[in-house]
């Protein structure tokens, strides 16, 4: 689990740009599934029968994409203006190193020395429309050999495991959802189950709406990674979740509230087997559920979320016995939708 | 003859951990390098590495040339709840410090990130406003309990980030701010190996020059030099900077001008330079330079001294742009420099009477 995970965090995914984390994926699940099929979006779409067929059809759903930047102009001088693709707090971008495009070229986002921030200035936040790439070019045509307008750029960071069974890596939002259903996909209890590995959620959950409409499931589940804010200082009654004490089972955030039932038998699912689990306790962020449940005649929606620090940012930090617990959950609460008992 | 692969070491160099006060591993390496082109290598007592190529003349002249191996870095004061809180060791601009990932020096070092939390949970008006140092922790993924094991209290803490060549001549990384420069040092010495010298030649690296350049002056004071370049970065120009302040992509080498400047000596570096073709800026610094030169300058009974920089973009952050175009120059000028000082000196008995010489350049 934790080198798949470490594999799909190293491959490129921007939102609208998922192809190389799509094209992994379908590589690798396709000899297990029934179906499968991209859509116009370029959602994913698996459906893997099994011996047993729920009453209500189950789906799946996790997010390809992870947040970056744009490249929207290039400067006379050769630097490289851009947009953020998803949400993206602009203070922890500055003085990271970026790779741009397919080609991964690299860039810094630039900051001019401390020695040339006026005290007032040092007060402020540098507008994105400030900020630069530098990719060192000697000029715009320099810049224009490598560089395209459209081109997206990711984070230059590599996975790290350290700490106490910490993983340090980008995109862990959502990669680590996608390894879940893949290994549910691979090796999860023969229970029908339709799987959505879904486009652009970080800029508006806009993926899963058509993947859920084409899908029509009963219920829904998310897997997700979600904001934890359990550092020194934080308020008590904002540190929402921690990485480390298991799958985090949101019962709203501000796309959703989640089915009730769904949830509750989630959090049963988890008590009966013994899988560590935490409330959400602070309510943020949203979810492709939001989307999901608001298709066609309605869908029941639940959530299985990792805790991952320092989300969005190119140093995301999760707990890998996180990822099992997510595993284990999503694995039983298929069994109890197929009506197998405590396996 | 050895061969000096420039970006192999400016990329070792920078890699390595020396937060000031704590040197002794790059000035060990520093030692290394210098060996090959050095008749003397030692490291004295605040780690300031010191080479020496000889001169076959009794009564040569000592030049030295310097630069600091050490870098800003961070300061474990604290530890709550596992995560470190830290001071800042270097002017730091703690708006570079959110999602940072850095290296803790314990045996053996760990890796950390400094938090930040994410915008889903803060307001707009939050998000507007820098972080300071005193609401960031260092995460190492450990509780209070395994942390206190592992970390001591005072353990120093560096940037972690990888060199790398951006597009050709440029080369980004961490302490580039000076180890980029002592790197040029080493190129000048290999631009000097084969060439017999009229001066005596001593390379420095010093110590903790990002805490008010504190172990040059003692370095200096135990070689006595009669000339001393500082060799250190300045400020590269890019979109954010002012220009009047800044130093533009093939401006040339800047040469220091100012109090902190031995007149003659700047004018001798510009005369080799335009001799040599070799582009040069004047860079007027009105006061302390910020650099090895300043105390060099008041060592024993006064040294001849003079900057000579490297343009340098995104200072004090772990992404320090360098052009090595500039840097070629730079180790040009003071080969040269080791070569024809003592034309330009022969005549003088002794650095005190040169060094009230005055008139306009």
């Amino acid at each position: 689990m934790l080198e798949l995970v470490k594999k799909l965090c190293m491959l490129d995914g921007v939102s609208s740009f998922e192809d190389q984390v799509r094209d992994y994926i379908r590589k690798r699940v396709a000899p297990y599934a029934d179906e499968i099929y991209e859509d116009v979006m370029g959602n994913l779409i698996v459906h893997k029968k099994g011996g047993i067929k729920p009453v209500e059809r189950i789906m799946f759903a996790a997010h390809m994409d992870e947040v970056g930047l744009i490249i929207k102009s290039i400067t006379d001088e050769g630097y490289l203006r851009f947009g953020t693709v998803g949400g993206i707090d602009t203070r922890v971008i500055i003085g990271k190193r970026v790779l741009i495009g397919e080609k991964h070229v690299p860039g810094v986002i630039g900051i001019k020395a401390v020695h040339l921030v006026g005290k007032e200035e040092r007060k402020s936040v540098p507008k994105i429309t400030d900020m630069y790439i530098d990719i060192g070019a000697k000029d715009k045509e320099d810049a224009q050999k490598v560089i395209e307008i459209g081109d997206y750029a990711i984070f230059d960071s590599d996975p790290v495991e350290f700490g106490d069974g910490f993983l340090k890596a980008r995109a862990i939002d959502d990669r680590i959802g996608c390894a879940v259903m893949i290994r549910l996909i691979e090796q999860g209890p023969d229970i029908d189950a339709w799987y959505a590995f879904t486009v652009q959620e970080e800029v508006g959950t806009r993926g899963s709406g058509p993947a859920a409409f084409a899908v029509g499931p009963g219920i829904a589940i998310i897997l997700e990674g979600t904001t934890a804010g359990d550092m020194p200082g934080t308020e008590p009654h904002r540190k929402v979740c921690s990485p480390g004490k298991g799958a985090v089972l949101p019962f709203m955030d501000n796309s959703a509230i989640y089915d009730r039932g769904v949830h509750s038998l989630l959090v049963k699912v988890a008590e009966d087997n013994g899988i560590m689990w935490q409330n959400k306790e602070y309510v943020s962020g949203g979810t492709d559920a939001g989307t999901v449940q608001r298709t066609l005649a309605g869908v029941k929606v639940g959530a299985i979320s990792a805790a991952v620090r320092y989300i969005h940012s190119p140093s995301c930090v999760a707990s890998i016995k996180d990822f099992e617990a997510i595993y284990n959950l999503a694995s039983e609460f298929l069994k109890a939708c197929g009506g197998i008992k405590n396996a | 003859m050895v061969e000096l692969d420039i970006v192999k070491t400016l990329s070792e160099l920078s890699g390595m951990s020396g937060p000031s006060g704590f040197e002794h591993n790059v000035a060990e390496h520093a030692a290394e390098l210098m060996r090959p082109f050095a008749d003397e290598v030692r490291i004295d007592r605040l780690n300031n590495v010191i080479g020496i190529r000889r001169s076959k003349r009794q009564d040569a002249k000592k030049l030295l040339l310097s630069a600091h191996l050490d870098e800003i870095g961070f300061m474990v004061t604290k530890i709550e709840d596992g995560f470190l809180r830290f001071r800042t060791v270097g002017g730091i601009d703690e708006r570079v410090l959110p999602a940072r990932e850095v290296t803790v020096l314990t045996d053996p070092p760990i890796f950390g990130v400094i938090g930040a939390l994410p915008p889903h949970l803060q307001t707009k008006e939050e998000m507007e406003v820098p972080l300071p140092v005193d609401k960031l922790s260092i995460d190492i993924g450990l509780t209070q309990e395994e942390a206190e094991k592992l970390v001591k209290i005072g353990t120093p803490v560096v940037f972690r980030e990888k060199a790398l060549m951006l597009r050709e001549p440029y080369f980004s990384g961490k302490a580039m701010d000076d180890r980029a420069c002592f790197a040029i040092l080493l190129r000048t010495l290999e631009l000097l190996k084969d060439k017999e010298l009229e001066v005596e030649l001593i390379i420095q690296g010093s110590s903790q020059e990002e805490l008010g350049a504190r172990g040059a002056g003692v370095g200096a004071y135990a070689m006595m030099p009669d000339f001393a370049v500082a060799v250190d970065v300045t400020h590269g120009q890019t979109p954010d900077a002012p220009k009047d302040r800044t130093f533009k992509r093939g401006g040339g080498v800047p040469i220091s001008l100012g109090p902190n400047t031995n007149r003659r000596l700047a004018k001798t570096l510009i005369k080799l330079a335009k001799a040599n073709e070799i582009n040069w800026q004047p860079e007027v610094m009105e006061g302390n330079t910020g650099t090895d030169a300043w105390p060099m300058q008041v060592v024993q009974k006064g040294v001849a001294t003079v900057v000579v920089s490297l343009p340098l973009r995104y200072m004090h952050t772990a992404a320090e742009t360098i052009n090595l175009e500039d840097f070629e120059s730079a180790a040009k000028l003071l080969a040269e420099l080791a070569l024809n000082l003592h034309k330009e000196f022969d005549a003088e008995p002794e650095a005190s009477e040169y060094v009230s010489e005055g008139g306009a350049i």
